[in-house]
Order: structure tokens, then sequence, then C-alpha cells
């Protein structure tokens, strides 16, 4: 007779239900691993996407048997975890959560940190790391991620006593969402993961010194501001992510309504308000609108909310609306006079500021200021618009394609864009509705983001149309995460926008090198067996006459589906803002 | 021609920060990322062994270290920073 085993577990079974009954109790002796679950569970994770590896095994033991409590879901690289919970964090306004093991697991989250941190999203990445003993001696896939990732994250710390875990794991939690949010990261050495603790929730709430998420909104800053808005004459409202970060949505719209107050914005910042309002006047930026871009340097006030002045709005500081009173509304006080001095500043959360404003604000209308941004729409339509969605040429512009997408959805989807000319297109074509949303790669310009972040998105909103815009250098950056979309049946859809090209770059080349297109052609293989591999569905078109049809087929599935569209080799994205130019210098062609 | 503060002068940065490793790496990585050049660095425990001291001598731009400054200002663990001239450290060690 064999001696008795211990069973090996090779499926999953019902978890006990002996955990609920340790919370109960006044402590329970676990390990640091499975107090890292538990902490995550008690801190309202129900969602993690991670990749196990040597030094992060106990922690994933841990999760073998939790699938009821916390779903974990299985990437095929740590870069797509990372975009996953951003893409979940920024489409249901929770925290998002990765996993990964310590050296290469760990360096390959960086980028998505770095791209966390410049588009302010809430991301907890743990990471394993190896034995306290063996730090610093070049161990088998050691990495010092703390000094690497300290300056791309909001706040890092490294665990070497499980004693510490439920503490770090909640205050992790708590930093990531609170006040200006952004990416954190834990590293646990594999003793700490594998050593006992005597295990209680993390309740007390967190009070760190010097850390102030919501800053008092000072009264007579709101009312300095009021004055200057009620005394201007072509005033601006510049919308940033913040708007959306804080749910400032309906806000925004009583305010720029009651005191008729054109507003524009960013890239981050679209879909805060319908792009029919009638106060939208269009999208900032680099490819932003005519108008927008023009007016910065023609209005007299500008009224920034939660948003950070970045370079590609700018444009030249130096000639950037010099003549204009700013008001500058944030929640992080190191961005408010960063890049441009404000008149007022008002350090606060976007929804509490805007609601005082209202109240106080005079109600007005500027019906001739508003007519000057139609008059620039009209020049913008005739030179631009015009011809990005009636061609005369026989193959597909990326701006139809995304115009027609936008119509067939009504607005509505949730889109991903990933990185490039196609990206500009879909800000500038794809009309953002209310219940809509517009999610991208916006600071850091990440090319690969859209994929992994779509399928965030999808397991974040599943009653939600979810369609991810990518290029087909992009797409090719993180396509592996398609094997992870089918095995989750996760049924977002994937548009390629294939121009045989890295698009921007190919434009910039032609524009500003002489049309010495080094290294941007591309030679590609075919997307939709690819996606046929895989297990998804998918389809091609390049004629006009089928664009509507295909994206309905696209869109009817209840599947993945990749559609690849054929679009024009050589497209350029205008309106363009040539670097280093003012924004007002705004090229039409 | 140089404009106005482009040309790098001496500076004290002081920032009291929580007693972390963290802390110490974040500040050097923000001065690096700003071309700020570290001349000398002390750093001492408060009494209770809850905060850091960190008192850097830098060579700097204006603009530079205004932007740094106000960015070390934000980090999760830093309790304060402040930033003074060549001068005005020289006048406030007169009056005092």
């Amino acid at each position: 007779m064999e001696p008795e085993r211990t069973a090996v577990r090779t499926t999953r079974e019902a978890p006990s239900t002996g955990w609920e009954r340790d919370l109960a109790t006044p402590a329970s002796t676990i390990s640091g691993a499975e107090a890292v679950v538990r902490s995550l569970v008690a801190g309202g994770v129900r969602m993690v996407f991670g990749y196990p590896g040597g030094a992060i095994m106990p922690v994933y033991d841990a999760l073998f048997d939790r699938d009821r409590e916390i779903r974990h879901v299985l990437v095929r690289h740590e870069q797509g975890s990372i975009h996953a919970a951003e893409g979940y964090a920024r489409a249901c306004g929770e925290t998002g959560v990765c996993i990964a093991t310590s050296g290469p697991g760990a360096t390959n989250l960086l980028t998505g940190i770095a791209d966390a941190k410049m588009d302010s999203t809430p991301v907890v990445c743990i990471t394993g790391q190896v034995a306290s003993s063996a730090l610093g001696s070049d161990a088998f896939q050691e990495t010092d991620v703390m000094s690497v990732s300290a300056p791309l994250t909001k706040w890092n710390h490294q665990i070497t006593d499980p004693a510490e875990i439920p503490a770090v794991i909640s205050k992790a939690l708590y930093l990531a969402r609170s006040g200006r949010p952004g990416p954190v990261l834990v590293d646990i050495t594999k003793d700490a993961q594998i050593g006992t603790l005597d295990y209680r929730p993390h309740e007390e709430e967190h009070e760190i010194r010097g850390y102030d998420p919501l800053p008092i909104l000072d009264e007579e800053r709101v009312e300095a501001a009021c004055r200057l808005i009620d005394g201007a004459r072509r005033p601006l409202v510049l919308a940033g992510q913040g708007v959306l970060l804080s749910g400032a949505q309906n806000e925004l719209r009583r305010f720029v309504e009651k005191a008729g107050l054109p507003f524009a914005c960013t890239l981050l910042g679209l879909g805060a308000v319908t792009s029919e309002h009638p106060l939208y006047v269009g999208l900032l930026g680099m490819h932003g609108n005519y108008g927008p871009n023009i007016k910065t340097n023609e209005c007299d006030l500008l009224i920034a909310v939660g948003m950070r002045f970045d370079d590609r709005v700018t444009g030249d500081l130096a000639k950037y609306a010099r003549q204009a009173k700013v008001i500058h509304l944030d929640i992080d006080a190191s961005e408010i006079g960063k890049n441009v001095p404000a008149d007022v500043e008002i350090l606060a959360d976007a929804r509490e500021a805007l609601g005082a404003m209202t109240k106080r604000v005079r109600s007005a209308s500027r019906a001739a200021w508003l007519a000057e941004f139609a008059a620039c729409h009209a020049i913008e339509r005739e030179r631009v618009i015009e011809s990005d969605l009636n061609p005369a040429s026989t193959g597909l512009r990326m701006s139809e394609v995304m115009d027609r997408l936008g119509a067939r959805t009504g607005g509505r989807a949730l889109v991903i864009a990933d990185v490039g000319q196609h990206q500009m297109a879909a800000a500038r074509y794809y009309g953002c509705r209310d219940g809509g949303a517009f999610i991208t790669s916006g600071g850091l310009g990440t090319m690969g983001f859209a994929l992994p972040a779509a399928m965030g998105v999808g397991l974040a909103r599943p009653e939600r149309p979810v369609v991810a815009v990518i290029g087909d250098g992009g797409f090719q950056m993180t396509l592996q995460e398609l094997a992870t979309i089918v095995e989750e049946r996760i049924p977002i859809k994937i548009m390629i926008l294939n121009n045989g090209y890295l698009g921007m770059v190919r434009q910039w080349q032609e524009l500003f090198f002489r049309r010495r297109y080094s290294q941007t052609e591309l030679s590609n293989p075919d997307f939709v067996a690819i996606a046929a591999a895989y297990g998804m569905e998918g389809g091609r078109v390049s004629e006009r006459a089928e664009l509507d049809a295909s994206i309905d087929e696209m869109l009817s599935s209840a599947a993945p589906f990749l559609l690849e569209v054929v679009v024009e080799r050589e497209e350029n994205v205008f309106p363009m803002v040539p670097a280093g130019a003012g924004c007002s210098e705004i090229r039409l062609e | 021609m140089r404009k106005e503060g482009s040309v790098n002068a001496q500076y004290t940065v002081t920032a009291l920060t929580e007693h972390e490793n963290s802390s110490l790496l974040r500040l050097i990585a923000a001065m690096g990322r700003h071309r700020i050049r570290i001349e000398r660095y002390t750093c001492t425990t408060s009494s209770s062994g809850a905060t850091y001291k960190h008192v850097l001598t830098v060579l700097a731009r204006a603009e530079s270290l205004r932007r740094a400054v106000k960015q070390i200002g934000g980090y999760v663990g830093v309790l304060g920073i402040c930033y003074r001239s060549l001068e005005e450290t020289v006048n406030s060690e007169k009056a005092g």
C-alpha cells in the first residue's frame, strides 16, 4: 500500500469558507503571502492582473484557491498586466492591481508604471523579490526595483517583515487612489511571503504626515476666480483629466452653462462632457482643433481645470497665452504654476471647486466670442475636415474610419486608442458622447498600451461596448495579449488601422526630414490570420462601401473580434502645431 | 547671450522627510532629472528618529531648482522643503 500523500491540487476547487471565519477572530497566524491576498480583498480588490515567477510563487500559491474572492487574469507579458490594470482603473474608477515576479518581471512593469504616473492612474504593483538575505548579492532575478521605480511611482516600499504586510498593502491602495492618483509599488521579499504573522486586517485610517489628498478649498480664491470670470469678455475653459478623476462632469457642465464659457478638452479630458455640447469648442494640443489653439492666444482669461499645461497643449511656452489671465485649478500643488504662472491658484478637488464657482459666478452668455470659435471651425471644416471625411482618394482615411465608428456606436462605446496618427484621428473624429469614454496613453505616449488596456476596460465594464483602436506598429508591441483576451473571453473589439508605416514618425519625416523615411516602413504579417491562430474572429476591410457593414459585423459579435482596416499609406494628420512653435502657429496643411 | 537665470548658482536645499530610504532615493533622482549638481550632502535624524533632515548644497539654474523643489514638495513622505541662495544663506547666518 502506498503511503498517504499530500494531495496535489490540479484543478481549482471551491474555496474554503474558513477564511471568513479567520477574519472574525482577533488574529490568525498565516503566511505573508496569504496576508497579501487577504489584504487585497480587505481593500476591496476583486481583480488582479499578473504573471507568476520564482520570487512571487508563495503569493500565487495563496491565490490558487481564492478565485471566488479575487479573480486573477493571467496575461502573457508583465507589461500587459499593468496596462490592463490601468485600463481597469480608468474604466471603473477603482484601483488596478498587478503582480509580477522579481527581476525581469518587475522591470517589465516599468513602462506601465511611468505611463500610470504621467496619466494619474491608480495602480498598485506587487512584485516578488529575492529573500532578504540575498538582497544586493546579484542573486538570480534580483533587481533593485526600489531604486529604478522610485522616480516613477507615487510611493514605493519594500517589505522584508511579514508583519508589515496588512498595513503596507492598505496604505498602497489608499495612496494610489487618493489625491492625485498614481502608481504605487510594493516589493516583497520571498522570506516575507513565506514567514508568518498574526494577521488582522488593517482598518485604521491612514494619516500620512505631509500628505494632504483633499486640500481645503480656499473660498477667497474661489471669489477671486469668479471676479475674473465675471469681468472676462473672452474666457476659455481648458478641461483636463482631473474633471474625470474627480467625477466632476456634471459640475463642469453646470459651470460652463451658467457662465456661458466655451470649453476645450485636453486629450485625456475628452469625454468629460459630450462633444455635441454647444459650448464645446474642441480638442486642445498639437493635433487639436484650430479654434481652441488659435483662441488660446486671443482670450483674456484661461480657466484650467485638472490639467497640467503639458507641452503638447502649450507648444512654446514663451508664446503661450501671454495676453491672458490664468486661473489654475488642480488637486496637485506641484502642478500649479509649474509651467504656466497662474493669477489665481486654486488647490482643490475639481468637483468641489467647480461646484463652489458655479454658485458664485454670474450668469452670462458670450455669443460674439462663441461665434469666433464657430468661424474658426468653419475654416477647419473647409480646409481639413471636409477632405478628411469625404476624401477624393479611393483609399480609406483614418479620420473617416473613426467618424464611422462614432456614428455606428453613437459615440457611446468605450474607445481605447493606442499612440500615433490613429490616436489623433480617434481623438478628433470619434465624437465621444455621454456614456462613452476615450482612454489613451496621453502623457507617456506608450505604443502597445491599447490592447492590454482594453482588456482591463472590458473586464471592468462588461456591459459596455469596448473598442481598441490601434495602429499596425503598436499592435505588434503587445499582441501576445490576444491569448489572454480569448482565454478570458473578453468580448472587446480590436480595430487595427493598418497603413504599413509608423505613421506619425513617417509624417514628421515627410514634413521635417525631407521625406527620408528612415526605419518607419513596416512589413506586416496577416493580422486576421494571427487573430485566427489565437482563436479569435476577424475580418479585413479596405473599401469605403464595405466599411459600415464591417464595423457593424465587428460590433455585433458576442465574442472578441479583430477588424483590420487597410487605410491610405501616407495620410497626414492635420491641423498640426509644429514642435517648438506656439499653439497659434497651428498649420492646417 | 545667456538668458537670465541660465547660469548655475549655489543654493542650499533643506528637506524634511519621513525616515525611509526611498525618500533619499526620490530626492536624489529628482535632482538628477533637473540637472542639479549636488556639491555637498548631509543627513541627520531627528531625536525621535522619525524624520530625516537632508541639507544639500547644489549648483543649479534658478528655474530648474524652483521646479525640482515644487515637484519634490509634492512627494509622499516629504514633510517640507525649501531652498536659499548663497547670499540668503550668508545673510541668514549673519543675522542668526
